[in-house]
């Protein structure tokens, strides 16, 4: 056998490598709440991190969710793999709850029935975009990416990691806090043909803004004579309406047109994060819809190929509390409810904070078309670094603040800070 | 129309997975499985609970921690108790990540490597059959070379030094510290030195897949010597650590990335681009399973329940395996049976032909992995006569040579 070596053992060229490894920028949102953990000012308030707050500041379980785990942990799960794509009641109970719309949506019961719908379980919203940006780097066509402008802070390093290129297009004005629908449709007009087009199916992150369904018709009718590849992005599914059934009109239109062959294809990412409050237990799903079920069951191979070989399968906590909560009755309506009621106070505190807004030099009313979990302010980074230097109100610089992070114990402090703001 | 998805095939389906569904399908009540690398108890429940999950589980339901976003590296009770699970203690030149199980893990591990220039990775073989896909998923290449030897059926410890002496120095070996998948061989200390003392020389780097720690000899610490030792000769390695097995958290996702780097300023940077890629890719890793296990790992009577368990675990899989030994001395089979005691795990590498393990099915239904893998969790008090005198029969009927 050989003896351990006595020779120093060279790690020169490896350390060099890894000294070479630069230090990655910190994730914005999160080192806003390092900084609001270390705050010690009892009125300080936290507006950065988009995941639901009640009323006095504090996470919630949704009851209907609880219920469900509840009849989990009776019940004795097994622990065993799922496959890769998750298991098929998921899959089941996600498309049927999107695409098949509680029964209203009678193009993608079609689509449901015909085959064409791919649906895949996977790690949330983020796991989801990375799989089907992966899948498009592979096999689709165009090889980039347009998104809005402004748009959540991780799509472009998802799709450029992926090995797309992204590109912006116009979205929201920030001089009239407003959508910028002129510039938006041109700037759609000017992307190359069959570009993949992110949409935001709805509480448009971070700005809140949504489109109407007219303006929805006038950026279909581009999408479609362009030949553009719908890839819709459904994080706040219910949180504009406090319904998940009716804030799908995207996709519902979508599916009409994919019956009537003016849109051959389209993907959804979505994720049960914000609508059961699943966050950290890493819920959703991307769905693509084919041209035909011979090339459903293609495509569905070809993401298990892709899925397999970076995590294997997805983590079933979360994907059996929705089947627990699909499959009864009595826990849908009651999730429902839950949903609908968190929304509710996010509206009504979205209005009290617009009502106690100082409007004399400061036009508001953008706060009343916003919808979602976030306001726009449209605070400029020096004001919003003033509120949390001065004030404790801690958001990020963009000017977004989850509006969640209010509510009626601190809206009153925070108008009167905003208020200080705004008066220089 | 014209297709967006020009030249899409399906994609051929892991051979594994159409067992499963044969298995699944055949209700002979003599039917064992001992296909999928899956703990099986006693009873021959494959959805057996650890208790000490099943009182975790009760606990958070208790104690509610909710769902909410975590940090982005993990938790971080369950990152410390991960890394005590490992290395014994809290090391302070590790940097630690939540991973998405063991799979996840590896694909950060050598995610990391390529973005510093690795890209010649080693695989013995036989080897668990995703590795090769994982590699070439982050764009490097893998490079086999003989684990096994199926003549002396033990580890071709010669093979294996060849390709640690002629691999490039900038090479990187994927070696299983314990619970060798799918031979059930491991490695002897002595060879474990050996190995590591030529790591060292050569300037190799070590990845370390462990999936199945405590299924061995019993003991989650007696299963970490292998990391435990290359960390006290200081070397940078990184250790890939899965609850999949060992907790029976499959489907929960609880994982981990080890990463030791002698080099403290690095720690930091290293934690920032494990953290970076999997926000582009998952953003990080889910919680409930990793809140069992972090609860397991720390709270003294589940940890209690939990040693138990484990050692449980491994006495009943040196158990079945004594008398499946028995049974084939016994019945006189022809061939060299006395193997399957030195081996350890779930694994048991039997030398079954692929044509033995088609007839096992058939005529038997028995199903094992036409690689010859044995499961010997498949097997149990009941039903060990049963595939003794099957596999007896067969390897009479269909002679292997």
């Amino acid at each position: 056998m050989l003896r351990r070596s006595t020779r120093p053992f060279s790690v020169a060229t490896r350390l060099a490598k890894w000294n070479e490894i630069p230090l990655a920028p910190p994730d914005k949102i999160l080192g806003i709440s390092e900084a609001f953990q270390k705050d010690t000012n009892s009125k300080k308030i936290n507006l950065g991190v988009g995941a639901y707050r009640d009323n006095s500041g504090k996470p919630i379980v949704f009851p209907s969710v609880k219920k469900a785990e509840t009849v989990l942990l009776e019940k004795e799960t097994d622990k065993e793999y799922t496959g890769i794509i998750g298991s098929k009641k998921y899959q089941d109970s996600v498309r049927n709850f999107i695409f098949n719309n509680s029964g209203k949506d009678a193009s993608g019961a079609q689509l449901i029935k015909e085959g064409r719908i791919v649906t895949a379980q996977t790690i949330s919203g983020t796991g989801s975009l990375r799989v089907i940006a992966d899948f498009l780097k592979r096999f689709n066509s165009a090889q980039n990416i347009i998104v809005p402008k402004p748009t959540w802070a991780n799509h472009v390093a998802v799709f450029t990691d992926a090995g797309l290129s992204a590109d912006f297009y116009a979205y929201y004005d920030k001089e009239n806090n407003d959508l910028d629908f002129a510039n938006l449709k041109k700037s759609i007009s000017d992307a190359a043909d069959e570009s993949v087009i992110l949409l935001h199916a709805c509480c448009h992150n971070p700005t809140g803004m949504d489109l109407t369904p007219e303006q929805w018709e006038e950026v279909l009718a581009i999408i479609e004579q362009k030949k553009l590849f719908p890839l819709v992005d459904m994080a706040y599914q219910g949180f504009a309406s406090g319904s998940p059934y009716k804030d799908i009109g995207l996709i519902r239109r979508l599916n009409e047109l994919v019956q009537e062959g003016k849109i051959p294809t389209y993907a959804l990412c979505q994720s049960f994060a914000k609508n059961m409050g699943l966050y950290g237990e890493r819920t959703g799903s991307i769905s693509i819809i084919a041209e035909s079920g011979s090339q459903a069951k293609a495509i569905e191979s070809q993401l298990k190929k892709l899925i397999r070989p970076m995590y294997s399968n997805p983590p079933i906590h979360g994907s059996r509390i929705v089947e627990t909560i699909f499959s009864d009755e009595n826990l849908l309506s009651e999730w429902l409810a839950d949903l609908d009621s968190v929304v509710g106070r996010l509206n009504v505190v979205r209005d009290k904070l617009y009502q106690k807004l100082d409007k004399t030099n400061y036009n508001w009313d953008h706060l009343l078309k916003q919808r979602g979990m976030f306001i726009y302010t449209g605070l400029s980074a020096e004001q919003v670094i003033e509120l949390r230097e001065k004030y404790s109100v801690y958001a990020t610089e963009d000017g977004r603040f989850s509006i969640s992070g209010v509510n009626e114990h601190n809206v009153d402090y925070l108008a009167d800070a905003i208020n200080q703001v705004i008066k220089k | 129309m014209p297709s967006v998805f020009s030249g899409l095939e399906e994609s051929s389906v892991d051979p594994i997975i159409n067992l499963m569904i044969a298995c699944k399908k055949d209700d002979h009540p003599n039917k064992i499985d001992v296909s999928v690398g899956v703990y099986q108890s006693e009873s021959g429940d494959p959805h057996y609970v650890f208790p000490c999950v099943r009182a975790a589980k009760e606990h958070l339901m208790e104690k509610d921690p909710g769902h909410c976003y975590t940090l982005m590296t993990g938790i971080a009770d369950y990152l410390s108790s991960a890394q005590k699970t490992i290395f014994g203690a809290n090391p302070s030149n590790v940097a630690s990540v939540q991973a998405v199980a063991g799979s996840g893990s590896l694909h950060l591990a050598f995610s990391l490597l390529k973005s510093i220039g690795y890209k010649d990775f080693y695989i013995g073989t036989p080897s668990w059959s995703n590795y090769r896909g994982m590699i070439e998923h982050v764009g490097c290449n893998y490079i086999e070379y003989p684990y096994y030897n199926y003549e002396t059926r033990s580890v071709d410890i010669e093979a294996v030094k060849k390709a640690l002496n002629e691999a490039p120095s900038k090479s990187v070996f994927v070696l299983q510290a314990v619970c060798h998948n799918p031979t059930g061989c491991d490695l002897s200390h002595d060879q474990w030195s050996l190995i590591f003392d030529i790591i060292q020389q050569r300037g190799l780097f070590l990845v370390f897949d462990i999936a199945y720690q405590g299924l061995s000899s019993g003991d989650v610490n007696k299963d970490a010597w292998a990391i435990r030792e290359a960390y006290s000769r200081k070397m940078e390695f990184i250790a890939c650590q899965s609850y999949s097995k060992n907790l029976g958290l499959y489907s929960e996702r609880a994982g981990c990335t080890h990463v030791c780097t002698w080099d403290l300023a690095n720690q930091n940077t290293v934690t920032s681009k494990l953290v970076a890629i999997s926000r582009n890719e998952v953003s990080f890793a889910p919680a409930f399973g990793a809140r069992i296990a972090a609860l397991v790992q720390t709270d003294p009577r589940l940890q209690q329940m939990w040693a138990e368990d484990v050692l449980r675990v491994g006495s009943r899989l040196q158990d079945v395996r004594k008398q499946a030994l028995d049974w084939f001395v016994k019945l006189q089979t022809p061939g060299d049976w006395s193997h399957i005691l030195e081996l350890a795990g779930l694994f048991w590498f039997s030398g079954i032909t692929q044509l033995q393990s088609e007839k096992l099915i058939e005529e038997y239904h028995i199903y094992a992995l036409s690689n010859g893998r044995v499961n010997v969790a498949g097997l149990n008090n009941s039903n060990v006569e049963y595939f003794c005198r099957s596999v007896d029969a067969i390897v009479r009927k269909f002679p292997s040579n």
